[in-house]
């Protein structure tokens, strides 16, 4: 498969999260930070398919609860692999390009 | 996306103290299923953090919410990725898909109609059976706290000859007894009621006609909070004329007139009866009825001598302080003790059983392996109808490829298979509910009439949701699995290991399936080899050419035995004037009475046990039955003569083996009578059971208010005379219709086919599902090896030997099958053939025909999908490489 060069909306929206709380992160840190910033309730199961199809993408990587010794229970932390960041980096160039001089003021179009 | 804020407050302290809400198990485990398995324990865990979290936010009822929701949209994201329940574009993708794929079903109508019509089958056998199961067996008896009502049981003194396997038979209680258990300070029990059932004699504006009595004593509403619809109940008076109409009859009878209610009387046995009331009467117990009156009996009937006479249900509550096991002790208890005191109960032993437990007991074999039946076929269908849809998946390989190489992704794929099956699996959710819909009358129809419940059975709705719950499941584990499968397929012949073990495992299920076929065909064709044999068994009496109808005297009208003697004699008068051969008998053979009855031979103390029948002179020669030895009745043996009997010879055979019965003395019914003949056995209980001993005795010097009235003659040509015998001997007798003897017959008969048309449903869809499973397998393998099969056809092998190869594999996995079918047949021997309903030993060659039946059936199903192998065009194949 050639795989898609481009993230996923959802997918994007976990990276950044990711990126945003660095080393240590989990599924219910990345849930909570999500809720904190855009108020979306997404799935918790949801989170965890979406990394590990990153993983295999190679744009995340995951190691067995190494941080947070407070916690006595099952956890998997994430962080961006430099493919990662990259990816997040290629989609703001993308957006950023593609809403370069868009206004969308009524009357205002292309 | 729709948004689902939480609000509040965001982080929980991370390790919080549950404060013992916890998300349900089954929600849990389906929030598991959404995730892959490596990640199942930290998912769980930040699941059970956020749920925490939520219950302190909004509450426990919201927070369990929510977990199942994200239980679910974890599933649909897992299975078709970008997929979120909430989203609306997410489902116009799914409709979309959904017009797509079923058109382009409709294309290949073969393919889905295998697909819709073998999952439907599964279905509707599941649904007709677990209605079946849920109404019959498995839903608590209509009374509160069912659990506590018990039904008191007594068993007849052990017999030593019959050994300690042998279990006494179940007796009812007569009114002595019940008087004795209703005075008693009970410490278990809070309360004791007698159930009847009678029939009475119903005369309303010049009309005659039967209707079926229930007489309670009033406990009997109070254990079973029977309310009344309207008016009040009976009271306490057993002797009143009062009568309670069952909501049935009001409405059939009365149009449910609410002023017949205190006003009108009913005449039943020629005494006006008070309609005080109207109540819906519990299902199954006490059983259909129409009208409910007091529990009543005569001094007669209470004398020490009517000990015997058992014809009372006793039930009773359990107080909510006792057991049930308690009651059955205390039951016991008493029981003895009223061996102590009664020598006629000495001996006796007894308990008390949940009611519901004790109705259900003869059906509960039969519904659990009927349920089993159900949901073991609903399995296969997924199973092979999973095969076949993937068998297709990867056939259509290469479309696949082509798709993503112009840019479809896989989750894309993916959610289109999932579709298509779904589709499928839905249209089959409804095909089987109407199915169901309407096999479920027919299927009432053959169960017998006596299983409790089954006039309630019927699919409704929340069966018929979990119905298409399970067939939307049901596609979506197809659709998703197939998928998966196909993917992981190589085109080429490279096989991973774990393939070879998932072969290996398809392989097992579907010689497993065989197996399953092979018992199931041996056993339905050993009913039918029964059903054949019995069919020629001699029964010992002349079925064909008698007529019969019940007549039953009423106590009130009839109450002691001249008067009852003087009936009888005028009756057989009457139909003598008229030309008719008539005679009449209290249980003649099949008509299903059961009289056992206690004897002694001349002076010694044993007592056994025969059947006791009072019969009419002439009725040996009506019914058929050949006298051996000595003489039958006349009319001189009367209330002034000897008392005299005639038994049948396993009798005479038994205790005097040197044929010199007649003329011995023998003691039944507290006197001793002499044997004046001996006549033929006949098959009392059916063709299948063994001729007990029998003691005929004379109507003339033992007049019973009951009996089958047997004419010569067709019913046709006869009814009009009887009925007019009878209008003239009593215009108030209400005679039921006259019907031909060999019904009996037919009846019995009728609980044999009702055996053989389970079995033969259960082994046709068995097979069916056997030969689909087999044909999806032996389809997968060609359709996985088809670039295998190209290079081996181009390199010079010969088709035929190709061919072979692919039939060879169909082959072992049914020589496997049928080797352990028949092995498990042959092995647990008797056990299974008798759970099956084949005791015959004589029938063991029936599993090896249907063996042979059995293979050529699969040797078709490998041959059909086999033969696209040999269709693979070499040329094509390599070009594709």
């Amino acid at each position: 498969m050639g795989g898609r060069d481009y993230l996923g909306e959802f997918e994007l929206v976990v990276l950044l999260a990711l990126a945003r709380l660095g080393p240590g992160a989990y599924g219910a840190s990345i849930h909570a930070e999500i809720l904190d910033r855009t108020g979306r309730d997404v799935s918790i199961p949801s989170v965890y398919v979406t990394l590990k199809r990153m993983e295999k993408k190679g744009l995340v990587i995951s190691s067995v609860g190494d941080s947070d010794a407070d916690v006595a229970r099952p956890t998997r932390n994430y962080r961006l692999t430099d493919e990662g960041r990259g990816a997040v980096e290629r989609s703001r160039v993308l957006f950023e390009s593609l809403w370069d001089g868009v206004s969308l003021t009524e009357g205002a179009g292309p | 996306m729709t948004e689902h804020p939480t609000g509040g407050p965001r982080h929980s302290g991370k390790g919080r103290r549950s404060n013992g809400a916890r998300p349900s198990a089954l929600a849990r485990f389906v929030a598991a299923l959404g995730v892959y398995r490596e990640d199942r324990p930290a998912a769980l865990a930040d699941l059970a953090e956020r749920f925490l979290a939520v219950v302190s936010e909004r509450g426990e009822g919201a927070a369990r919410r929510w977990y199942w929701w994200q239980a679910l949209r974890g599933i649909g994201h897992r299975l078709v990725p970008d997929f979120d329940l909430l989203s609306r574009k997410s489902w116009e993708g799914i409709w979309g898909d959904a017009r797509l794929r079923g058109r382009m079903l409709l294309r290949r109508p073969v393919y889905s109609f295998g697909v819709l019509g073998t999952l439907a089958l599964g279905l509707a056998s599941a649904t007709v059976v677990g209605s079946l199961a849920w109404t019959v067996w498995l839903s608590p008896l209509p009374f509160p706290d069912p659990d506590r009502v018990v039904r008191r049981r007594e068993f007849e003194p052990p017999d030593p000859e019959a050994g300690p396997a042998a279990e006494a038979a179940r007796w009812r209680l007569s009114p002595p007894l019940l008087e004795d258990l209703r005075d008693r300070d009970w410490t278990t029990v809070s309360a004791v009621a007698g159930v009847a059932r009678n029939a009475f004699d119903w005369q309303r504006d010049g009309e005659l006609s039967r209707v079926t009595g229930i007489s309670v004593s009033p406990e009997f509403f109070e254990i079973t909070a029977v309310r009344p619809l309207h008016g009040r109940l009976i009271g306490d008076d057993p002797d009143a004329l009062e009568v309670v109409l069952t909501n049935e009859l009001w409405t059939r009878a009365y149009g449910a007139d609410p002023s017949v209610v205190g006003r009108e009387t009913m005449m039943l046995n020629g005494e006006p009866f008070a309609i005080v009331g109207v109540v819906d009467l519990p299902s199954p117990y006490p059983g259909p009825g129409d009208v409910l009156v007091p529990l009543s009996w005569s001094e007669e009937q209470l004398a020490a001598g009517m000990r015997g006479a058992r014809y009372l249900d006793v039930i009773a509550r359990v107080r909510p302080t006792s057991a049930v096991s308690d009651a059955a002790d205390e039951m016991a208890r008493i029981i003895e003790e009223t061996g102590r005191v009664h020598p006629n109960h000495a001996g006796w032993s007894g308990d008390a059983a949940v009611l519901g437990d004790e109705l259900m007991e003869p059906y509960r074999g039969v519904l659990a392996m009927l349920l089993a039946a159900g949901v073991t076929f609903l399995l296969l269908a997924v199973v092979n109808v999973g095969g076949l849809v993937t068998a297709r998946s990867v056939e259509a390989g290469d479309d696949r490829g082509v798709r993503l190489a112009v840019g479809a992704s896989h989750g894309r794929l993916m959610r289109e298979s999932v579709v298509e099956s779904t589709l499928l699996s839905a249209s089959a959710g409804l095909v089987a509910l109407g199915l169901a819909q309407w096999l479920l009358p027919a299927v009432k129809r053959l169960v017998p009439a006596d299983v409790p419940r089954v006039e309630l059975v019927e699919l409704a709705w929340p069966g018929a949701l979990l119905v298409m719950g399970i067939a939307i499941a049901s596609g979506i584990f197809i659709g998703a699995v197939s998928h998966t499968v196909a993917q992981r397929t190589p085109v080429s012949a490279r096989r991973s290991r774990g393939g070879t073990a998932r072969a290996g495992g398809r392989n097992a299920v579907v010689a497993g399936q065989v197996a399953l076929t092979v018992l199931l065909a041996s056993a339905g064709a050993g009913v039918l080899a029964t059903s054949v044999r019995l069919q020629r068994v001699d029964l010992g009496f002349e079925p064909d050419g008698v007529s019969s109808t019940h007549v039953m005297l009423s106590s009130q009208r009839y109450p002691g035995k001249d008067v009852r003697r003087l009936f009888w004699r005028n009756l057989l008068d009457e139909m003598d004037g008229r030309g008719l051969t008539a005679s009449f008998a209290t249980s003649p053979p099949m008509a299903g009475v059961n009289m056992p009855w206690g004897y002694r031979i001349e002076a010694t103390d044993d007592q056994y046990f025969a059947q006791y029948h009072i019969v009419s002179p002439d009725y040996f020669s009506i019914i058929g039955i050949e006298l051996l030895d000595g003489r039958t009745f006349t009319t001189a043996d009367d209330e002034n003569s000897p008392g005299v009997v005639v038994v049948n010879e396993v009798l005479a055979r038994e205790h005097f083996p040197e044929g010199d019965a007649v003329g011995r003395r023998i003691q039944v019914v507290a006197a001793e009578k002499t044997i004046v003949g001996v006549v033929e056995g006949a098959r009392h209980f059916g063709p299948d059971q063994d001729i007990p001993p029998e003691i005929y005795a004379p109507y003339g010097q033992d007049p019973w208010p009951h009996a089958q009235i047997i004419v010569s003659g067709d019913p046709a040509d006869m009814a009009g005379v009887v009925a007019s015998v009878a209008d003239a001997v009593d215009p108030n007798l209400g005679l039921p219709p006259l019907g031909s003897y060999d019904r009996f017959v037919t009846e019995w008969f009728a609980g044999l086919r009702l055996q053989l048309v389970i079995v033969g449903i259960l082994s046709t869809l068995g097979t069916l599902l056997a030969t689909l499973g087999l044909y999806a397998l032996v389809a997968y393998r060609v359709s996985a090896r088809r670039r295998e099969i190209g290079v081996r056809l181009a390199l010079g092998a010969s088709a035929s030997r190709v061919f072979g190869s692919v039939v060879r594999h169909g082959l072992t996995v049914t020589a496997v099958g049928l080797a352990v079918g028949l092995g498990v047949w042959y092995a647990t021997g008797p056990v299974t053939r008798a759970w099956l309903g084949d005791g015959e030993p004589e029938n063991a060659w029936i599993p090896l025909l249907v063996a042979v039946a059995v293979a050529a059936t699969c040797a078709l199903a490998t041959a059909l999908p086999a033969r696209g192998s040999v269709r693979v065009d070499p040329a094509r194949t390599l070009r594709e490489e």
